[in-house]
């Protein structure tokens, strides 16, 4: 059976990334990265769907699964394991990447917004 | 220990750069493919250096022996998402002093930093000796200056480090055909031509270190900074 997937932010990761020499900007510096870069791999992501290209989807999924993992976006980068491991089918797994993609940046907003108040 | 310079990042996700600059608190130069990185090969000036192995269609292990070739004691430390045993071996025989995990922990990212120029230094140590204005590194069997390196054969080597070992007392011709061929008969000439070309290298890098005969006693290296001779 199938393990649940974790929740879309790790807050004890984002908490540990805190060094006690980080700039107090650090974590926004880092989600506006990922809020950058997020849409261009998701964006290469379904190109290589759409172009049949099996090899580079891997690649992205992989980069992706990367990105997600350095600021804690565990639901996200669970997917794309499951996906490069085999054990979640393309057709399940662009849905839920879809709306995890969505929540993520949801959360990543809220953190951000949450900070300049 | 090199604690100037950059830490130089081979990785294709800006991220992996941000979070590696906040754990050690240096400036980085940040590189998204070998061929970027090899483009500023001379300008690198590296203490250390993160690889991630996968970088879209490279691999990033495949820098791996150039870097150890030419900044030995610079700790490579390469990040994956990649738990696969294979990777890990692979990235170790390339020439990998560490490993570490993403999602990174910038508290095991320094230590393990820490530990690897800790450890190298220590073998620098050893292994390098500085006479005059000039470095030789026994196990790259180099000499160099500030600007430039020459890589000797091991018997011109083992001269070099006769002649400096004896701290500017003159080694007579036997001794150093003993210590440099063992029990194996050397003529006159095959130890002048060996003399000759350590002595035209040490040429090419100094104008303060020299290699002088002494006619009928032998040979000596001195340095015009004798207090730098260790």
């Amino acid at each position: 059976m199938t393990e649940p997937l974790p929740p879309i932010l790790d807050h004890a990761y984002l908490r540990g990334l805190y060094s006690r020499e980080s700039s107090p900007h650090f974590l926004s510096h880092l989600f506006h990265l990922f809020l950058q870069h997020m849409p261009e791999i998701l964006l290469q992501v379904h190109s290589c769907i759409h172009q049949g290209k099996d090899q580079d989807l891997i690649k992205h999924v992989h980069r992706l699964k990367g990105s997600a993992s350095c600021v804690g976006a565990t639901h996200m980068s669970t997917l794309c394991e499951r996906f490069e491991s085999g054990s979640l089918a393309l057709s399940d797994f662009i849905p839920q990447l879809e709306s995890s993609s969505l929540q993520t940046y949801e959360a990543v907003r809220a953190f951000l917004s949450k900070e300049k108040t | 220990m090199h604690n100037e310079g950059y830490v130089v990042i081979l990785d294709d996700d800006p991220l992996v750069q941000a979070i590696i600059e906040s754990a050690t608190g240096k400036k980085s130069l940040f590189f998204p493919s070998i061929a970027a990185c090899k483009a500023n090969w001379t300008q690198l000036h590296p203490f250390c250096f993160f690889v991630d192995v996968h970088l879209g269609m490279e691999n990033g292990l495949d820098l791996l022996p150039a870097i150890k070739v030419q900044w030995p004691y610079a700790p490579i430390i390469v990040i994956t998402q990649d738990r696969n045993e294979d990777t890990l071996r692979e990235a170790l025989a390339r020439g990998a002093d560490d490993f570490i995990y993403k999602p990174l922990s910038p508290v095991e990212l320094l230590a393990r930093l820490q530990a690897r120029l800790d450890s190298l230094a220590k073998r620098e140590s050893k292994e390098v000796e500085k006479f005059g204005d000039l470095t030789l590194d026994k196990s790259h069997r180099s000499l160099s200056n500030q600007k430039e390196t020459r890589y000797l054969s091991p018997t011109e080597i083992n001269l070099l480090l006769c002649l400096l070992h004896a701290k500017g007392t003159v080694v007579p011709r036997d001794v150093l055909k003993k210590r440099c061929w063992g029990a194996v008969y050397v003529s006159e000439n095959a130890l002048n031509r060996k003399l000759h070309e350590v002595r035209r290298t040490v040429k090419e890098l100094s104008c303060h270190v020299e290699i002088t005969t002494r006619y009928g006693m032998g040979f000596l290296l001195e340095s015009r900074h004798k207090a730098n001779i260790l």
